[in-house]
């Protein structure tokens, strides 16, 4: 009995230790997680432009596409856009000179990583749009979903697939996200204000749950 | 260092359970040391029925899946390994009196509690090291689930655990969720060999209480028989609970939790020992379906150590019963 209780703790100390070290790696804050981008001088312009993003893209190499078309970098006080260096392209959306948002259309981004990002949503709100599509090469068929993901800090609006073989399909941190845009823009403001928001209730809940 | 780390780990065990203790040298045999032809031969024949195994293992997972997973690969080899390992510990102690009284020596081993109980503990100890090959290929297998746990549980920036216990009922910290599942963790490495104890300790009940030759022979293909019986029972309920690809099945939810809590124990204790249970997606999918089930990796080891308390007090037992005038 005696050695059975210290391989227990053996193994315990061990396996925690396991743990303890995969688990500890979120402390080292990664750095294509969030970059803050500020627009100030008002370039008159009403644009758009797109990004690519290779996955070493910075909010420097983002100023020098702002200096581009007359937009200024400033730091801070001003609408923000949280920027992922992530693989994929971006846009960036300009009103009055103000990059009012962005979006990302990342090649393999979860909703997990997104949660990891901007962190557990007050409400989630989540719209079939009635979309079917499959991918080219494995011919798996995925259901194109609206989102809407709002935190205390951020406002969030997107698209994600869900594969369509799952029984019961369920909101996974594997969710695949296809767009993800932040914040919002001002002129959607109203139309959100009208969306009554779905608490939070978990990854691996039911689909159903979101609707 | 490999030298230090066995005499470590032997300095570990109780006395009797030392190889170089007298009764454990009798009961492991006086065999003439073997030359290291014959080790590398063994080791080879050991490598290659792993690969055998792997082999199958992938010829089954590949008729429900063109691509199958590494952990779906090793499931049947680990499962059919994990219940062969219980059957040959119930099939090596069940004679254990019966070889004594062949060697003419049980009547002179009778007349003293520790002579008896020494000699019964050895007999039930070396099945471990009878069985080394089969263990070690065992926990090998269930090492690399681990480190596929881990790479799980590493996904998101490390965050994948913060993801899995968001909105699950009860709320539960991270710290708390760790702690539990170091609890799944230490039981899924423990499990093959308390469960082999466990049925090693059931032969020797079998042998103390069993007289004649034929009789043994009688009680142990009747356990073997309930061994089998057992786990093929509890893999067919975890089939209702575990799908064959990972995840959770749609009935699942719709139980109510006792049932549902019935099932995964079930099927975690006796069936496949954990191995569809150590998948954080598949854990993550439970926790969100089944309340309180969060504490599963607490349970299970709590099972764990029940099991093996149990294993020692029948052997205890045994060693009490067979001295007692009246058995034999």
């Amino acid at each position: 009995m005696r050695f059975l209780v210290k391989i227990i703790l053996t193994l315990g100390i061990i396996s925690g230790g396991s743990l303890g070290l995969v688990v500890g790696q979120r402390i080292i804050r990664p750095t294509d997680l969030e970059h803050t981008l500020a627009i100030r001088d008002e370039c008159g312009l009403n644009c758009w432009f797109h990004i690519p993003l290779d996955g070493t893209t910075n909010r420097r190499d983002v100023q020098h596409y702002l200096d581009d078309i007359g937009a200024t970098y400033t730091g801070i006080n001003r609408p923000q856009i949280n920027f992922w260096v992530k693989q994929g392209s971006g846009e960036i959306v300009l009103e009055e000179g103000i990059a009012v948002s962005s979006c990302f259309f990342p090649r393999a981004t979860t909703l997990g990583d997104t949660l990891a990002t901007f962190g557990e949503p007050d409400g989630l709100w989540l719209e079939y749009q009635g979309i079917r599509y499959s991918a080219r090469y494995s011919g798996q068929v995925y259901l194109r979903y609206e989102m809407f993901y709002q935190t205390k800090a951020v406002r969030l609006a997107g698209y994600i697939r869900l594969d369509t073989n799952l029984q019961r399909p369920r909101l996974s941190p594997i969710t695949a996200v296809d767009e993800l845009c932040t914040p919002l823009p001002i002129r959607d403001d109203e139309f959100m204000g009208t969306r009554v928001w779905t608490e939070w209730q978990g990854f691996n809940a039911p689909l159903e749950t979101f609707r | 260092m490999l030298n230090m780390m066995s005499k470590f780990g032997y300095q570990q065990l109780p006395s009797w359970a030392h190889p170089q203790h007298p009764i454990m040298k009798n009961v492991m045999g006086h065999g003439r040391a073997q030359g290291w032809r014959v080790f590398v031969v063994r080791f080879l024949a050991w490598l290659l029925g792993m690969a055998i195994a792997v082999g199958l293992g992938y010829t089954i997972a590949s008729r429900n899946n063109q691509d199958p997973s590494v952990r779906e690969v090793l499931y049947w080899p680990l499962v059919a390994g994990q219940i062969l390992a219980m059957v040959l510990g119930v099939a090596l102690t069940a004679n254990v009196v019966a070889v004594e009284r062949q060697k003419q020596t049980w009547d002179s081993l009778k007349l003293s509690l520790t002579g008896v109980s020494l000699t019964l503990r050895a007999r039930w100890i070396s099945v471990y090291f009878r069985l080394w090959w089969l263990l070690a290929a065992i926990t090998i297998g269930r090492l690399v689930y681990i480190a596929y746990f881990l790479q799980d549980m590493a996904a998101f920036q490390g965050r994948a655990l913060d993801l899995y216990i968001s909105g699950i009922d009860p709320e539960i910290s991270l710290d708390g969720a760790v702690l539990l599942l170091t609890a799944l963790l230490t039981a899924f490495i423990l499990q093959p060999f308390i469960e082999v104890g466990l049925a090693a300790a059931i032969g020797v009940i079998v042998a103390v209480f069993t007289h004649t030759r034929s009789v043994v022979i009688l009680g142990l293909l009747l356990l073997i028989g309930l061994r089998l019986a057992i786990s093929i029972s509890a893999l067919v309920v975890g089939s209702t609970v575990f799908e064959a690809s990972g995840g959770v099945t749609l009935d699942l939810y719709q139980m109510d939790s006792a049932d549902a809590w019935y099932r995964l124990m079930l099927t975690s204790i006796e069936g496949d020992m954990g191995l569809k249970l150590l998948n954080l997606e598949t854990l993550g999918q439970i926790w969100a379906d089944v309340k309180n089930s969060v504490y599963i990796g607490g349970a299970v080891l709590v099972a764990v150590f029940v099991i093996g308390t149990i294993a020692d007090i029948l052997v205890r037992f045994s060693a009490w019963r067979a001295t007692k005038p009246t058995s034999f």
